[in-house]
């Protein structure tokens, strides 16, 4: 093949504009750590990595609200071993002043702590969390228990979400674990009468709230299970939610991030192949028979 | 043969190696100047001899036949096409790979922004009465509107930028078309005359090839010395020395972008070219104006109108803390055209974000969030693509990917076959400075030889003048 001038400089242009190209190329993926910044470096990855982002962020706001959902059951099981020791102390006064060696004026003392401790359960039941009435149902922002005892929240039970669209029980029914639902005890009522009892020295009365006092605390003790097994759901949610966002972090780094070390050889060859170009370029135009003629 | 002849002949050599040594220099001159071709002068020898004795012929020395240009007709009748097709692919990869707004990563991008807006109903789900995340919502969802509303700006900015681009190309086009009309008249001529104009020709082809590269146009040569320029389509656009011209119109069909528009030189009606009938530059830039770009621009319009009419049907049925119901989260739109430019989220749940229908029920309380859960579950309802939003913005990145890639690919492509054609042109019409230097001393010994045969012929006509 006849070689002209024309080829030789019009070669040594688009070689050395390829060599800068590439060059640069192997410069941004250095300086910026990314493989893929347009969609056109990699369709297949930019595409897998934008469901791969929506994916990390739906697990991270998983992980997210399954740790609030179990810190909040975690405050309302403290709620409920708090109402579990004052019970506990009200059916120790039941059993101790049921017993008719004790006269009208030790019952009246009794009474007044009974009173004491139902005042406490009241309080602890009305518990907020994030400035939240944890155990009102869906009626979270007021209190749910007014200073009689009567429940004036409501029966929802919120759900929040374990694994994309499965949802789980988030809160308890304060209504059915302290007030006994449709066939329980209520456990404030049996307080009230407890201290009713004692108050109008009525040995038989006290007796008679043992046995209520008792079963509303299995109740409570029921209702503890019941936040432990929601709490255990949700702990594990974290867990497998916080492993699959990690998972997805990494996944989508894989598919944009460059390889440092790859992406650093290539800087290099990149660069031994400019310069490669430019000596080849610059041995080619010295030579010319113009300079050889005398 | 006399002396004189010998002379004579000689005389008439050292005119063809000045020609020689001319055409050398004049190549050597346009060694880099663009669409020219080598040029040789070619010398014969005279006819007829002259016959002496019983079968001896004298020869009569050397004379010049013309000027010829080096021209490969093969090469010559690829490179229309090569120099289209890769000014096509070319323009349509440089225009694509600026476009940012479909990358995958980046804050505030569209998949950024619903990651977080699904992530804040989430959040809210877990406090349904909380002001704060309601605020936190709504400012996800501002975030999803302005997501939109940048990437679709981007993309109109792109296709505006093209449209600039292609006004500006349009006034090159008019310029070249007058031009081949113009050296078609004046070849022409210079051919009537008995001319070989070669320059003419030299600055014909070098139109031709720029109007190849600008709009893919071809040349159909005439019976005569003239070309015609035509498109692909078959619109003509110089037919001798008669020249169309070129515009931009606004279609408002597309958006208010431009048509090229053909006004031919008859005054007949100015006529819209369809853009398949353009090739070259131009006709890559409107293939990425109007093919990637507006499928990029209608599919991302498409799922900002999907995605908030799928959350706004789920959002009316839901209440609000006081018990209303029928609220949007997003400006209900009329329909996807222009959807993710559009998209705001409504007024009355900007200014009082209580108004998120997070509740299944008028009657409960604020914890409900029976309706954010349907919510949150748009964020697998199938949309009119048969895609969820997740898996749409995924198909939109990649087809708009693939589109970059696929023009980066041909570009590449096509760059090498154009390279191997125009340095199988540059072999067959360029200039190499070696031979001709080679041609120059070739010419010089003979020049410097038949001087040499002009005194020593002058030098026997002086003997033989002085023997009288």
């Amino acid at each position: 093949m006849r070689v002209t001038e024309s080829m030789i400089f019009a070669s040594a242009i688009a070689q050395t504009e390829t060599s800068r190209e590439n060059l640069q190329q192997a410069q941004n993926q250095v300086s910026s750590g990314l493989r893929v910044v347009q969609p056109g470096d990699d369709p297949a990855a930019a595409s897998i990595a934008v469901t791969d982002d929506i994916d990390q962020a739906r697990f991270t706001s998983i992980g997210k609200n399954a740790q609030l959902a179990a810190s909040e059951l975690d405050a309302a099981d403290t709620a409920l071993d708090g109402i579990t020791t004052n019970a506990n102390r009200a059916l120790q006064l039941a059993t101790q002043f049921g017993n008719d060696t004790y006269n009208a004026s030790d019952r009246a003392t009794a009474a007044v702590e009974v009173q004491g401790l139902s005042q406490t359960i009241i309080g602890l039941l009305n518990t907020t969390f994030s400035e939240r009435y944890i155990f009102g149902g869906d009626k979270d922002n007021a209190p749910p228990f007014d200073g009689n005892g009567n429940y004036v929240g409501d029966p929802g039970v919120r759900t929040v979400e374990v694994a994309p669209g499965q949802f789980q029980a988030a809160s308890l029914d304060a209504n059915a674990i302290v007030k006994g639902g449709s066939n329980g005890v209520d456990l404030l009522q049996s307080l009230s009468d407890l201290q009713t009892a004692l108050k109008n020295n009525d040995g038989a009365g006290i007796r008679a709230e043992v046995d209520n006092l008792t079963a509303g605390i299995k109740q409570l003790a029921a209702g503890r299970a019941q936040a432990g097994i929601e709490q255990d759901a949700f702990q594990n949610a974290v867990s497998t939610a916080q492993a699959a966002a990690s998972g997805e972090t990494v996944q989508v780094g894989k598919l944009l991030d460059a390889d440092i070390i790859s992406a650093s050889t290539q800087l290099a060859s990149a660069q031994y192949a400019l310069n490669a170009t430019l000596t080849a370029a610059a041995k080619t135009f010295s030579m010319s028979l113009a300079d050889k003629l005398p | 043969m006399d002396l004189i002849n010998v002379i004579m002949n000689a005389g008439a050599g050292l005119g063809v190696y000045r020609a020689q040594v001319a055409t050398v220099s004049n190549n050597i001159a346009n060694a880099n100047t663009p669409g020219y071709s080598r040029e040789e002068a070619v010398a014969t020898e005279t006819s007829p001899s002259e016959e002496v004795g019983t079968n001896g012929y004298l020869g009569r020395g050397i004379t010049l036949q013309g000027v010829v240009q080096f021209r490969d007709q093969f090469v010559e009748s690829q490179l229309g096409t090569a120099f289209s097709n890769s000014s096509s692919t070319s323009a349509q990869a440089n225009a694509l790979s600026t476009v940012t707004a479909l990358n995958p990563q980046g804050q505030g991008n569209v998949t950024d922004a619903l990651g977080q807006f699904y992530s804040a109903l989430r959040d809210l789900n877990q406090n349904a009465g909380d002001q704060g995340l309601r605020s936190a919502l709504v400012n996800a969802a501002q975030g999803v509107c302005t997501a939109f509303n940048t990437a679709a700006s981007a993309l109109t900015t792109a296709r505006d930028g093209i449209d600039q681009n292609v006004s500006a190309l349009t006034v090159q086009v008019n310029g070249l078309l007058s031009g081949v009309a113009t050296l078609n008249s004046q070849i022409a001529l210079a051919v009537n005359s008995g001319r070989t104009p070669n320059d003419l020709l030299d600055a014909r082809q070098n139109d031709l090839d720029q109007l190849a590269q600008l709009v893919g146009a071809t040349a159909v040569p005439d019976n005569h010395s003239g070309v015609n320029v035509v498109l692909p389509g078959g619109t003509c656009l110089v037919s001798g020395t008669i020249a169309s011209s070129v515009s931009v119109q606004s279609d408002t069909t597309n958006g208010g972008h431009y048509d090229v528009v053909l006004s031919p030189a008859d005054g007949s009606a100015s006529t819209a070219l369809p853009s398949g009938q353009i090739g070259g530059q131009i006709g890559g830039l409107l293939s990425a104006r109007d093919i990637t770009l507006g499928n990029a621009q209608s599919g991302l319009d498409t799922l900002a109108y999907d995605f908030s009419s799928a959350v706004n049907q789920q959002s009316e049925l839901g209440y609000a803390l006081d018990g209303t119901t029928g609220h949007d989260l997003f400006t209900a739109l009329p329909g996807s055209t222009g959807a993710a430019a559009n998209l705001t989220v409504d007024a009355t749940v900007s200014a009082n974000p209580s108004l998120v229908a997070a509740a299944g029920s008028a009657a409960t309380g604020p914890g409900d969030s029976t309706n954010l859960q349907a919510m949150i579950a748009t964020e697998t309802t199938l949309l009119s693509t048969g895609l969820n939003v997740q898996d749409g913005m995924a198909k939109l990145t990649s087809d708009f990917g693939n589109a970059v890639s696929t023009a980066q690919d041909s570009s590449t492509f096509d760059q090498n076959i154009l390279t191997s054609l125009t340095n199988a042109r540059a072999s067959a019409s360029g200039v190499s400075v070696d031979d001709e230097l080679t041609k120059l001393v070739q010419a010089q010994n003979a020049y410097n030889a038949l001087t040499k045969v002009v005194t020593t012929g002058d030098s026997m006509l002086t003997t033989l003048m002085n023997m009288f």
